[in-house]
């Protein structure tokens, strides 16, 4: 934890309101993003984010501060995203509601989109994420934390293994495992995507 | 082990490039030599290459405006809980507001019986409490075989309470569902049961077994001192306890070695009985 972070959970235990929105404000966005990642779904990620935060609120007293608040929250979220799954399960809900003919803007009124004038750039663009969220969506939600925190956050197979409380030969099978599920998901768009090995 | 299930091993580790060099250097040498795994990287590869294609999301910074607003209305009930010291966390609350009577009269009731339960499981034929066990002490065989019964009751006892915990769901099972108070009365019993082995683990110079009772009590004492407001929460705090300290697996190879020291005393029993029948 750095010394900025430290004066902060200072604070807050002193009881500066304050210093707990500092601390949303500085985690806002890389939370949001995860959150983004693990669920696909700018209303569950939402949530997500504001649960974590809420438990975070609640937690923050007992932190010890031997990681990073960022590694610290990363940890709630994957907990708090698994729990969630595991009962959207039982209760027998999909976690992704959105469909690809959906209107995007509408969906998720926040997200500022990139101009792009020739339609067929932006047809194949769109295309090509919506190929690659569903293979995201294949992955269970272990599997899933593990990918993304290793791929889009650049996390050390290590550090995950902190976070998620994991043995790193387990982080890494599960990454291996995710990767290989996510090729198969993506070969069988390989030819609509008109995309060519690399060799 | 065939090279091919090793190579497969350290695939994510080679995709990452986060292989050690000597694993790194046998990894090539096998994708050299092996035409489907090296057909299998180049897939995984390529997925990768695919994957880092995904656009991420760029948030309107209006967004982030509602978002603390909402978490702010979220938080409310939360901010009227007044924040106790860390030392205070092991104590339970000293409150005087009027409550209904039912609740105090349970409460001491709960309380007194707790007390003559761990005074009559500890100190029941001990009229001057629990002596301090010697060096000599240890090393005799009926106080060996007695501590024995002790340690497989409390790793046992640990071992279940822990172990129900941990596969508790809390994003699922229904935290009422737990017999609370009962665990919360089972904690205790083991916290007291753990100084006696604490005792023992000083006087017999056992520094890893002392270790582990002292990772159980923390946990335990997370479990003792809840005032049962948010079960949840002091279920998800055991459940990171038991997890980060990997308690289970400890209990379990602790109670695996206890198993074996008592075969091979009962092998060297068994041996002296051997030899006094060829004598």
């Amino acid at each position: 934890m750095d010394s900025h972070e430290q004066r902060l959970v200072h604070r807050f235990r002193e009881g500066d309101a304050a210093a707990f929105r500092e601390l949303v404000e500085r985690c806002q966005e890389p939370v949001f993003q995860l959150a983004i990642e693990l669920t696909g779904d700018w209303d569950d990620a939402d949530d997500l984010s504001q649960q974590v935060f809420i438990k975070a609120y609640r937690a923050l007293p007992n932190f010890r501060g031997e990681t990073k608040i960022m590694s610290w929250l990363y940890r709630i979220m994957v907990n708090t995203h698994i729990d969630n799954a595991r009962k959207n399960r039982a209760l027998g809900w999909r976690i992704n509601p959105s469909s690809p003919d959906e209107d995007q803007s509408q969906a998720e009124p926040y997200i500022t989109h990139t101009a792009d004038d020739n339609p067929e750039t932006r047809t194949a663009s769109h295309y090509m994420q919506d190929h690659i969220n569903r293979a995201l969506e294949t992955l269970a939600p272990r599997q899933r934390s593990v990918f993304v925190l290793r791929h889009y956050h650049d996390l050390s197979l290590k550090e995950i293994a902190r976070i998620l409380g994991l043995s790193v030969g387990t982080v890494k099978s599960q990454l291996f495992r995710a990767i290989q599920r996510m090729q198969k998901e993506l070969a069988f768009y390989k030819a609509e995507l008109g995309l060519e090995e690399s060799s | 082990m065939s090279s091919c299930s090793r190579c497969q091993k350290m695939m994510a580790g080679a995709l990452y490039q986060e292989l050690a060099p000597h694993h790194q250097q046998a990894f090539d040498a096998h994708l050299a030599t092996c035409p489907n795994c090296a057909e299998e990287y180049q897939q995984l590869l390529w997925t990768l290459n695919i994957m880092d294609q995904r656009q991420p999301p760029a948030i309107d910074p209006a967004y982030w405006e509602g978002f603390w607003n909402r978490l702010s209305d979220r938080l409310k009930p939360d901010r009227r809980k007044v924040f106790r010291p860390d030392w205070r966390r092991w104590f339970p609350p000293v409150t005087l507001p009027v409550r209904p009577a039912w609740v105090s009269v349970a409460a001491a009731v709960l309380l007194i019986a707790t007390g003559v339960y761990i005074g009559r499981s500890i100190y029941l034929g001990q009229p001057n409490g629990p002596a301090a066990v010697t060096r000599a002490e240890v090393l005799d065989p009926a106080v060996i075989a007695e501590f024995n019964g002790m340690l497989s009751h409390y790793l046992g006892q640990s071992r279940s309470l822990l172990l129900g915990l941990e596969n508790f769901d809390t994003g699922y099972d229904d935290p009422a569902l737990l017999d609370f108070p009962r665990q919360q009365m089972m904690s205790w019993e083991l916290l007291v049961q753990g100084q006696e082995i604490k005792r023992h683990a000083v006087a017999s110079s056992d520094p890893r077994l002392q270790h582990l009772v002292n990772e159980i009590e923390r946990v335990l004492l997370q479990l003792a001192n809840s005032e049962g407001e948010d079960l949840e929460w002091t279920i998800r705090l055991v459940q990171e306890g038991v997890e980060q300290n990997a308690i289970l697996v400890k209990i379990n190879l602790t109670e695996q070695e206890q198993g074996e020291e008592v075969i091979e005393e009962s092998k060297s029993l068994q041996g002296v009985k051997k030899s006094a029948l060829w004598i």
